[in-house]
C-alpha cells in the first residue's frame, strides 16, 4: 500500500531525513517512533505530498506520488499534528468542504459525512462552530476529515498528543476500530501506545531509520522500551 | 471547476463571518462617498460661478459625466491602492498561519484549483464592493441626467483594474504567512504602478510610451470616458494572467522548498 525508498530531506546543512525506506502492506498498522525532532513529522509530510523530498520516492497504492500527485493523494487521509480546521465553519460544513475537495458528490458525499460523523462520534456537535470545539473534539474532527471517503491509507501525526487520558483511550479505541479496514501509519513518542495499537514498529532517530520490525520481533527477549532506548539512546 | 468553486465559496464566505469583509466594505464606501461628495460640491460651486459669469461657452464639455463620473472612477481606483491589499492579504497567508495549507496541499487538488479558487473569491468580493457603490451613480441618474453608457464602461474598467490588483495581492499572499507583509508588498506594488508615470520624460520617446502604457491607472482613462477599447482590455487581462502566473510560481516554489 505504501512504499517509501531512499527518502532524504535536507534543509541547508541539516539533514532532517536520511535515506529512510520502508514498505507497508495492506491492512498493516505501523507506529512511527522516535524522540522529538527525529524527523517523524517531516517524513509524514513528505509521504502525504505536503513537502517535496530532496531525494527518494514515495509510491502509494502503486502510484508514484511525484509523477501523479493528485491520483496518489486520493488514496491518503491525513491528520497533521495540528488539525487543519477552519474555526469559522460548522462541523458539518467543514466535512462537506473537505469532501467536495476530495471529489465526492451529492449522495456519496452525504453518506460519507454521516459515516464520518458517526464513526468519530461527532453527532452531538455536528451543528457547532469549530472554534467552539474542545481540543478532543477538534482532534476527532481532524480524524473525521482524514477518514472521509474511506481512503486506503491513513497517516496520523501524533493523534493522541495533547489529549486528556480519557480522550487518549477514546482515540486509541477508535484507531483500533479502523484497524483492518485501513492501512495506518501513525507517529507517536509514547511506546505503550505503539505496543497497544500497532503490529509494526518503525523507529527513527536523527533522521535515520534505526529499527523496523513487527511487534513480535521486538517483543522477543527485550521489551520495546529496552529496544527503543538501545536504538535512540542520547549519546 | 467544482473544486475551484468550493474553495472560492469558502473564502468568500470567510470574508463575511469575520469583521474583515464588513470593515473593508464600510471603509471603501466611506472613502468613495466622501470623494463623491467632494466632487458634487465642486460641481455645484463651479456651476454657480459660471452662472454669475453668464458665459455659456464655458459650459462646453461641462457635465455630470466629465465633472463627476470620470473623476469618481479614478478616485475609486485610487482607493483600491489601500483597500485591495486589506482583503487579498488573507487569501493564502491565513491558510499558512492556521496550518490549513497542510490540508489543501495534501488533498487531491491541482495548484490551479487553489489558485483560481482564491482568485475568484477575491474577484467576487471586489464585485460586491463595487456593487455597493452603485448608489452614487444612481443618485446622479435620479437627480440629473448623466449619460448612462460611460457608467457601465467605467465600472467595467474599475472592475478590470481591480481584478489586476487582486491578482497581485493574491501573489503577495502566496509569498508569506504574515498577512501584514502580504499587505505591504501589494501596497508597495500598487503605489509603484500608480507613480510609474511620474518620471515620464517630456519629449516623445520609447521610454515615455512604455511607462505610460505600464501605468495601470492610465488604462482607466478611456473606460472612465465611456470608451471600451480592446488594447486596454488586453492589457488588464494580461496583467491578471501575469499576476496569477506569479502566484502559481509562488505555490510551486513553496512546494519544492
Amino acid at each position: 500500500m505504501l512504499e517509501v525508498s531512499g527518502l532524504t530531506k535536507r534543509y541547508g546543512d541539516i539533514l532532517a531525513v536520511d535515506d529512510v525506506g520502508f514498505r507497508l502492506e495492506k491492512g498493516e498498522v505501523a507506529a512511527f517512533l522516535g524522540p522529538n525532532g527525529a524527523g517523524k513529522t517531516t517524513t509524514l509530510r513528505i509521504v502525504t505530498g505536503y513537502l517535496p523530498p530532496t531525494a527518494g520516492a514515495v509510491v502509494i497504492g502503486g502510484v508514484d506520488l511525484r509523477r501523479e500527485p493528485t491520483k496518489a493523494k486520493r488514496m491518503v487521509g491525513y491528520l497533521p499534528e495540528i488539525p487543519p480546521l477552519y474555526p469559522e465553519m460548522r462541523v458539518e460544513g467543514y466535512l462537506r468542504f473537505v469532501g467536495k475537495l476530495k471529489g465526492l458528490r451529492k449522495q456519496e458525499l452525504e453518506k460519507a459525512i454521516e459515516e464520518a460523523i458517526d464513526r468519530c462520534r461527532l453527532k452531538d456537535v455536528r451543528r457547532r462552530f469549530v472554534y467552539a470545539l474542545s481540543k478532543g473534539y477538534r482532534q476527532r474532527l481532524g480524524l473525521a476529515q482524514a477518514i472521509l471517503g474511506n481512503p486506503g491509507l491513513l497517516i496520523l501525526d501524533e493523534p493522541t498528543a495533547g489529549l486528556d487520558p480519557a480522550q487518549i483511550v477514546d482515540m486509541r479505541s477508535f484507531i483500533l476500530e479502523l484497524k483492518g479496514s485501513h492501512t495506518i501509519l501513525l507517529s507517536t513518542h509514547i511506546l505503550s501506545e505503539a505496543a497497544q495499537i500497532c503490529n509494526r514498529v518503525l523507529i527513527i532517530h536523527k533522521g535515520k531509520l534505526v529499527g523496523d520490525g513487527t511487534l513480535e520481533q521486538f517483543a522477543t527477549g527485550r521489551s520495546l522500551e529496552e529496544t527503543y532506548m538501545g536504538l535512540v539512546a542520547y549519546s | 471547476m467544482r473544486k475551484t468553486m468550493t474553495i472560492a465559496l469558502k473564502d468568500l464566505r470567510a470574508y463575511f463571518v469575520s469583521p474583515i469583509g464588513y470593515t473593508v466594505l464600510s471603509v471603501f464606501l466611506l472613502l468613495t462617498g466622501w470623494l463623491f461628495n467632494g466632487l458634487i460640491n465642486r460641481y455645484i460651486m463651479i456651476t454657480m460661478y459660471y452662472q454669475q459669469m453668464g458665459d455659456p461657452s464655458a459650459f462646453r464639455d461641462f457635465n455630470l459625466n466629465t465633472q463627476i463620473l470620470t473623476p469618481f472612477f479614478h478616485n475609486m481606483v485610487f482607493v483600491f491602492i489601500f483597500i485591495v491589499p486589506l482583503f487579498t492579504m488573507r487569501l493564502f497567508a491565513e491558510e499558512r498561519k492556521m496550518r490549513t495549507d497542510e490540508l489543501l496541499m495534501t488533498l487531491p487538488l491541482e495548484d490551479i484549483h487553489i489558485l483560481m479558487g482564491k482568485f475568484f473569491a477575491g474577484l467576487s468580493f471586489l464585485g460586491i464592493v463595487l456593487i455597493s457603490t452603485v448608489v452614487f451613480p444612481i443618485l446622479l441618474v435620479i437627480y440629473g441626467n448623466p449619460d448612462v453608457g460611460p457608467i457601465f464602461s467605467g465600472y467595467l474598467g474599475v472592475f478590470l483594474v481591480g481584478a489586476a490588483f487582486v491578482s497581485v495581492g493574491l501573489f503577495a499572499s502566496f509569498t508569506t504567512e504574515n498577512q501584514v507583509v502580504a499587505a505591504i508588498v501589494s501596497f508597495v506594488i500598487f503605489l509603484l504602478l500608480y507613480l510609474i508615470n511620474i518620471n515620464v520624460p517630456e519629449a516623445e520617446s520609447l521610454l515615455k510610451s512604455v511607462l505610460m502604457y505600464l501605468s495601470l491607472f492610465d488604462q482607466m482613462d478611456s473606460f472612465a470616458k465611456g470608451l471600451i477599447a480592446l488594447p486596454n482590455i488586453v492589457y488588464l487581462v494580461s496583467f491578471c494572467v501575469l499576476g496569477l502566473f506569479l502566484g502559481k510560481i509562488a505555490i510551486e516554489i513553496r512546494r519544492w522548498r
